[in-house]
This record gives structure tokens, sequence and C-alpha cells, in this order.
């Protein structure tokens, strides 16, 4: 008994004070981000105060008004919203279409396929940014959000591909050979029979693919300048650090609000979310 | 036997008979991949070919440029500042997938054990992984502000430091910094992961090996480690091509300071193709990704042929 | 309702041809099961019957329509499978009018007809239910009622009873049968079960390697076994097959092995007369070899060896002996009265009115008495 009580002490602090110290650490950035939004210039540039903390005469909403009156943060927001929407739902018809063309119909050159949007999906989207802003400029988008949408499809295709591929092997064969006798064409077995029953995996690369294309930086740095076709990140980043002077407040609180939409979408769907990150790798 | 399949052919008119070979060779099947494969051709093959030729040409923004050989590597491998990038980049690999994987490898552990809450904590482990980084970094640069460092506060009030650590500026404390926040935002991929992998690994060889009189260390090398070794390796080679190929961070941050000596690949890359104009300079920069590029693929692919999974 | 001719029908893939100018047909309202060890083409040749692959030569009909190159929809055929394949995402009523709908059916005549087929199945309390909240055996029935409203010409059932547990499949071996006479139409029944092929069937088409070796009812595969293979197939346990040499002796003629010599009977001996000092395959089923005790035997005494018993399994019914018979070992059965243990030498009785003679060269083709005509 005494035994028991010892062991399960040891337990507790074995294993819930290390994976309270990881919490800590994953949480620790996101709550200081929040408190610092929430927070008066004063009380934030102020060494003599717990950084930690936050007395209710010093909250606001200040920095939170200032990105909405003084700076264009309406608009990126709108902005980043009609590109990740966009480009993930064009990515989701291409990807929907190749994935199931690939796992359920046996053509010459299937295989070789799969291995190639297995090896664009590695290909880091870095990689590729210098020549796309030449095929961003003949097609004449430069400046232009549709710059985004187009060039996005390129890491979320390869992606959401593999992804639905892993997915749509699940699905026995048999229902699909159960709808062709039925009378299904193969456009019908996809819209009626396949779709519905992978949704779990479109949600989860949906998911994925918005998450991707919501975070990028590096395209929209590079394809779009003028300050009101800015999306979120870059209109964040490069508005409101202007030189050596900071706006850490609204900073923090756009860096907030612009995390908000994932975080929801994370929420409602946490174990979408779990299998798509672990399918890359298992699958 | 074949008489009798020519005549049955014969006998039907032209349009079944396409209709039998569209059937045969499943002609439909490139219908529906048509959309991925013109994306792939266009937005990644044509693009990365076109990389190869901007590195081999002396092309400035807005120009054409000329080909110039292998001129524009000759000169990269000259240059101080590429040398620099490229031991940044295999330093900050290194060091951030190590450190992944050891403290990803005990996390998952720690899930894996028999806890309360275990979907809150999950759901908190994984938040880091969620935030669009792009966001999350800008939390880490308030966090490493010269003057008003949260984490400086933190260390003085627990008496580890006296006097401030500046982050960003240190040469030294620069890359402990870009690598900490590669860690904080890649530690969920490799933990829930590698969690999905144990909760794999079925229980009875934990019970025989108990029954055998096997300790949790001697469990943990005899039999965890080496049945998820498959699955490390790929969550290893995902996460190095990841993490070279990091823009981010370094952008946000540090932009390549202080001195050069945080720049990875990509933001070299971008400093010199854009900011600095010369389009084949960074084409060749970026295209220095492509052998770590080469590895992962060689491998991914050799262990999903091989099915190597640890069932 | 109809009847399906099978020509020369092969599929090759890449280089392995898995059904080889298999020929066969279906009568109208015929029950014909196609069996075989896993990988003989059963599954494939039902797969090229439905449509769901494409022949690479040989010929399909059904009734009087060459269906070789139709699409599976226009076959009039239907099909069930060895998982059920119902839609997960619909409902039981669903599952069964999406076949009718896709054809333009009207809602009144699928409702009757889905109706009549939950009827005839006793599935009309589960309509309303998704697959996921049904048991095995109501999903089976589900599938079957898939299938019966279609009405189609031809039933094809892919190893439908394989995912069912023990008890439950002799349940719908029966029940499948009387759907059968109910329904007078058209079945072909792919299994790897001996037994569901001899209770079911009206005919056999036995399958290995993608060629046929044997078609006919199933108490001709049973008694008349074209080649060791379906010698060695159909029955449980199976025949004892075992290398022999033809003797003459003293006007006689002898079967002789490692382990025994034994006469043919007497009126055969004339038709043998042709395999004198010839090899053969000596086969005798397990329910003609008897192990008995000394002192027991009442028959006549040459057909009688004794043999020593490598092992004992009491089946309740019966005693299954392994008997040590040269290298060979052959299966026999006992009362279970009998006192036998392993390492006895027991008398054991031959009905060599049973046996079986086999070409030694393959296939192995079964030597008749009679000299095939």
């Amino acid at each position: 008994m005494t035994d028991r009580l010892h062991g399960s002490a040891r337990r507790t602090i074995g294993i819930y004070a290390p994976l309270l110290l990881f919490v800590a650490f994953a949480l620790f950035p996101i709550y200081h981000m929040f408190l610092t939004s929430i927070k008066t210039d004063r009380a934030l540039y102020n060494l003599n105060l717990n950084p930690l903390l936050v007395s209710l005469g010093a909250l606001t909403a200040e920095h939170y008004r200032l990105l909405f009156t003084d700076t264009l943060f309406a608009s990126w927001l709108m902005n980043s919203l009609i590109v990740s929407l966009s480009s993930t739902a064009i990515a989701m018809v291409i990807s929907i279409l190749a994935a199931y063309g690939l796992t359920r119909i046996r053509f010459r050159g299937a295989a070789t396929f799969g291995i190639a949007i297995f090896i664009t999906y590695l290909v880091p989207y870095s990689l590729l940014f210098l020549p796309l802003t030449r095929v961003v400029t003949w097609l004449n988008l430069a400046d232009s959000l549709w710059a985004l949408i187009v060039t996005y499809p390129t890491f979320l295709v390869p992606f959401s591909t593999w992804l639905l591929m892993g997915y749509m092997k699940t699905i026995p064969e048999e229902i699909e050979k159960s709808a062709m006798i039925d009378g299904c064409n193969r456009l019908q077995i996809l819209t009626r029979i396949i779709i519905p029953l992978a949704v779990p995996g479109i949600v989860c690369a949906t998911l994925f693919a918005f998450s991707l294309a919501w975070n990028d930086l590096l395209y929209s740095l590079v394809f779009i300048s003028p300050t009101e076709k800015k999306t979120l990140t870059v209109g964040v980043l490069t508005e409101l650090i202007r030189g050596d002077v900071y706006f850490w407040g609204s900073l923090m609180g756009g860096a907030l609000i612009g995390s908000v939409p994932v975080v929801v979408f994370y929420v409602m769907f946490m174990d979408y979310y779990v299998s798509g990150m672990t399918v890359g790798a298992i699958k | 036997m074949n008489i009798c399949s020519t005549s049955s052919t014969a006998s039907m008119g032209i349009l079944p008979r396409i209709k039998t070979a569209w059937h045969r060779h499943n002609v439909s099947g490139y219908a529906f991949i048509l959309p991925a494969l013109l994306v792939i051709l266009c937005l990644v093959a044509y693009p990365f070919v076109m990389a190869i030729y901007l590195s081999m040409s002396d092309a400035w923004v807005g120009t054409e440029g000329k080909f110039v050989g292998f001129r524009n590597y000759i000169d990269l491998v000259q240059n101080d500042i590429f040398r620099q990038t490229l031991q940044n980049s295999l330093v900050f690999t290194f060091f951030a997938v190590t450190v992944k994987t050891i403290l990803g490898m005990a996390l998952a552990l720690l899930l894996n054990a028999r806890i309360r809450f275990q979907r809150i904590f999950r759901g908190a482990i994984l938040l880091p992984w969620v935030i669009p980084n792009t966001m999350s970094t800008l939390g880490w640069l308030w966090m490493f502000d010269p003057l008003f460092s949260v984490l400086n506060w933190v260390l003085k009030h627990a008496g580890l430091i006296q006097t401030n650590v500046s982050w960003l500026s240190n040469p030294y404390w620069a890359m402990v910094s870009i690598v900490t926040v590669n860690v904080w935002r890649g530690l969920p991929f490799f933990a829930i992961t590698l969690l999905a992998g144990l909760v794999s690994i079925p229980p009875e060889l934990y019970k025989a090996a108990h029954i055998d009189g096997a300790g949790a260390v001697r469990c943990f090398f005899r039999i965890t480690l080496p049945l998820l070794k498959p699955l490390l390796l790929i969550v290893i080679l995902f996460s190095t091509i990841s993490t070279i190929s990091d823009f981010n961070i370094v952008y946000i941050l540090t932009r390549g300071g202080p001195m050069n000596l945080t720049h990875l690949l990509a933001t070299l890359s971008f400093q010199m193709g854009l900011s600095g104009g010369r389009l084949g300079l960074g084409a060749a920069v970026s295209l220095f990704m492509f052998p770590v590029l080469c590895v992962v693929v060689y491998f991914q692919l050799k262990t999903i042929r091989g099915g190597a999974t640890y069932d | 309702m109809a009847k399906l001719v099978v020509e020369n029908l092969t599929k090759r893939f890449g280089s392995v041809t898995a059904v080889d100018r298999l020929s066969f047909t279906a009568e109208d309202r015929e029950f014909l099961v196609l069996i075989g060890p896993s990988g003989c083409g059963k599954s494939t040749t039902l797969n090229l019957i439905a449509g769901l692959e494409e022949a690479s030569a040989g010929r399909i009909s059904i009734g009087d329509r060459q269906v070789t190159h139709l699409h599976p929809k226009d076959r009039d055929i239907a099909m069930v499978f060895q998982n059920y394949a119902l839609y997960p995402h619909m409902d039981v009523y669903a599952n069964m009018a999406f076949g009718l709908s896709m054809r333009g059916y009207s809602k009144a005549e699928i409702g009757r007809r889905i109706q009549e087929a939950a009827e005839i199945l006793g599935i009309k309390n589960l309509l309303q239910r998704k697959p996921r909240a049904l048991s095995g055996g109501q999903r089976q029935r589900v599938a079957v009622g898939r299938a019966i409203v279609r009405k189609p010409a031809v039933f094809l059932f892919d190893e439908p009873l394989s995912n069912l547990d023990a008890k439950l499949r002799v349940q719908m071996r029966a029940e499948l049968s009387k759907l059968h006479q109910r329904l007078n139409t058209t079945i072909v029944y792919v299994t790897h079960d001996q037994i569901e092929a001899m209770t079911m069937a009206t005919r056999i088409v036995l399958l290995k390697d993608g060629i046929c070796q044997q078609i006919g009812r199933p108490l001709e595969l049973y008694t008349r076994p074209v080649n060791t293979f379906t010698a060695g197939f159909i029955g449980t346990p199976p025949m004892n097959l075992v290398p022999a040499r033809i003797q003459a002796e003293n006007g006689k003629m002898m079967v002789a092995t490692d382990g025994f010599r034994l006469p043919i009977p007497a009126r055969w001996r004339q038709a043998y007369e042709r395999l004198k000092s010839k090899e053969v395959i000596f086969g005798i089923r397990p329910e003609h070899l008897r192990g008995t005790r000394e002192g027991d035997i009442a028959v006549d005494a040459a057909t009688v060896t004794r043999l020593e018993v490598d092992l004992v399994e009491m089946l309740g019914s019966h005693v299954q002996l392994t008997l040590t018979c040269g290298p060979e070992r052959l299966i026999a059965l006992a009362d279970p009265a009998l006192p036998v243990k392993a390492g006895d030498r027991i008398p054991v009785v031959f009905n060599m009115d049973s046996m079986h003679l086999f070409e030694k060269r393959e296939p192995q083709r079964r030597i008749d008495a009679a000299p095939a005509a």
C-alpha cells in the first residue's frame, strides 16, 4: 500500500512535472503576446513592473483599436481571407481529382505520377520563389492578389493530394465496384460515393492547406508591394515595424488576430488535424 | 481463342471500339490528374528548370541576363558570406533537428503514459504548431527585445543572469534564439507523430519484456526505439528538409544578422536575389538546398517502397 | 433470368495469366459455384463477368446478348461482395435504392421493390439504419437485398459468407439456397469453401492457376475427380494419395506401395490389365480406410494391412488416425471406442471398391477402369 502511494507520487512528479514544463514552454509565448496586446504602453515599457502580469488599471483595448483605425489591418485580413480561401478551394478541387485518379484508376504512369507528387511535396517552397517571380511577371499578376492565388497551389496541391491519397486508399475498392454495377460512371462515383466517404480526409486537407496559405510570408512579400494589397502576415510585419519604431501592443494584437482563424479551425477539428499531421510520415 | 476475340472486336462499330479502348487503358485516369499535372509542370517543374537556368546566368531583376556557366557557383564558393551561410544552415539544422528529436521523443513518451486530461495536454502541446509561425515568431521577437525582453526579466529574477542577454545581436545567442524558436514550433510535429507510432506498438511486447524482467530503460532501448526507428527516420528527414529551408524565423528575427551569422540559404537567396537584385546568384544560393532534397527523397522513397512501418 | 455463357475467357495482368481460356455455361436458374485455392482466378473471373475488369480475350454472353465489352451497369447483373461493400454514408433503404434510382426507376417502384425484398430477407425493421449500426449477418442480408431489388438476369456472389462467423455461415448458407429456389434465377457464386460449394451448388467449376480443372455436379467431383488436384481439393480430410505400382501376382492385379500390397477388386482386373508394371498414384478417401482392432476383422483379410499409428485425433463422432505408410502418411477413420494410441500397429481395412487411380505424370489424370470412349 505504502509502496503504491510512493509509486503514484513518484509517477506524478516523474510525468506531470516535465509535462507541465513542456506545456509552459509551448504556451508561454502565446500568453505573453496576449498580455502585451492588452497592456497600456505605459505599463508595457516600464521596466519596474512585472511583465508576466497586468494590473487592472493598465488594461486597454487601444492597441486593437489602433489596428483597425490607423492601419489597413482590416484590408490585410480581408486579403488574407480571400487569398487563402480561394487558393485552398482551387487546390482542393485539383487534389481531390488527382488523388482519386491516382489511387483508384489503374492507368499507365499512375505510380510514377504518384511519386512525382510526393517529391514535389518535399520540395521546399523557398527553393522556387525566384523563378516564380518571373512566372508572375509574365502572367502580369505582380501586385495583384491573383499572384498568390495562382502560386499557392504549388505547395498546396502536392501536400493535399498526398494526404488525400493516403485517405482514399482506406476506402474499400468493393464499394466503388458496387457503385459501378449500380450504374455510376467515374465522376459519379467520385461525387456520390468517394467524396462523402472521404469527408474527414478532405476536412483535414482543407485545414492544412488553409493554414499553409494563411501562414505564407515569402511569396506575398515577393509578389505584392502596395500596402493595401498586402496579406496579413506581410502587412503586420512590414507596416507595424517602421525602422526602429515598434508598435508592440498592436503588433501582438495583430499577430493574435492573425492566428484566430486557424486556431478556431483547429479547436473544431483537432482530431482531423492530428491525423493529418501524422499521415505524411506514417502513410 | 484469339480468333474469337478479334472477331468480336471487328464486329463492333468504331464508337464502341473507342469506348473499349478508353475502358481498357483507363484513359479517364489521365483526365482526373490533368489539373494537378498542369500545376506541377507549370508551377514546379518549369520554375525548377528556370531556377537552374537562372543560376547559370547573370540575370538581374528586370533583365533577361546571359548564360555564364558555373560562374555564379564559383563566385558563391569563394564568397565569405555564402560560406558563412552554408555553415549557419548546417549548424542550425543539426541542432534544431537534434533537439527536436530528443525532446519530441521525451514528450511523446510522456503523452503516451496513462495520464489524466490527455486531450487537453495534447491540445496545448500542439498549439505552437497550429499558430501561423509568422505570427508567433513576432511574439518571440518581442520576447527577445534588447531592452524589454521578458526572458531576461525572468532569468534575472530567477538569479540565473546578472546582466541582460542581447539575444539577437550576440552571434552565439542569436543562433541559440533562432534554434529555440524553430524547436518551439517544430516540437509538436515530432511529439505527435512519434506518439502515433508509440500507440501502435502492441502492448503484448511490453508485457512479454516485463515477464522477461526488462525494466523501463531496457524496454525503451530494446523495444520502443527499434520499432520506432523507421518512423523516427522519416520524421527526421521531413524535419531536416523543412528546417534547412526555413525562411520566416530568420527573416523576422535577425534578417541574417549579426554579421550574417544567422543567414540561412533561403534568407540569403532572398537578400541576394531580390533585395540585391542579382537573380542569378540568388537562384544559385537556393539550389544548394537541392542536394539535401535529393538525399531526403532518396531515403523517403526507399522507406515507402520497402513498406517499412512499425507494424 | 438467363443463361450465362463464358467462352475462352482470358485475363492477363502483365506477364501473369490470371484466367486462361476458361469456358463454362451457367444454365438458366442454375447455382454455379466457382471454387479453387486463393489466386486461382475465381474472383477475377467474377470481375470479368461483372465487367469490373476488361477481358484480354474471349467472350461473355448473358441471355442472348454479348456483354463482353459492355459497362457493368449495362450487363443486367448484380453483385454481392465479401465485405458487403455497403455505402457507409447511406441508410439501408438508400443503399438498396441507389442502383434503381441511377437507372431512373420511379420512387413508387423503388419503394415497392425494397419492401418486397426487405420482406423476403426479414430486414424491414432495419431500413432506416446506417450500415455501421448493423451486425455482420444483417449487413449480409442488406447486401443481398441490394442485389435482389434490381431483379438482374444473373446474380454474382464473391465469397459472401467468408466474413461471417462459423455458426452464422451455416445459417446463411441454408438461407441462400432457399432464396435461390424462391427467386428462380441464375447465380454465379465464388468461394474457397468446399462445404459451401458442395451444399449449395447445382454444379461446380473447379479452378487452379486460372485453368479449369473440372466442371460437374458436386457429387460427381467427389466421386469421380478427374485428377489428383480435384481429388485433394474436394473433401475433408482430403483424399489420401500415394505413389504406387501395379503388379500382377497369381493372376491378381495388386496395388503395391512401400507400406502395403493390396488387390484390385476382381471386376476391374481386366480393365487395369493395361497398367501392369506401371507407376501410378493410388487414391483412397479417409472414410474408406477403417482402423480396427485385432480379431475384429470380419472382412476379406486380403484388404487388411497393418500400419503404425502416428497420431490419434478424437473428434467425438469418430477418431481420425494418421498412419505411417513408408515415407507417406495416410488418414483413416475409426470408431471412437477403438482403444488405440500413437505407436500402436493396428489392422487397417481398405475399402478397395472405392479406390481411385491416377496417372503419375502431371497433370495426374484419373485412370478409369473403362478406358475413355
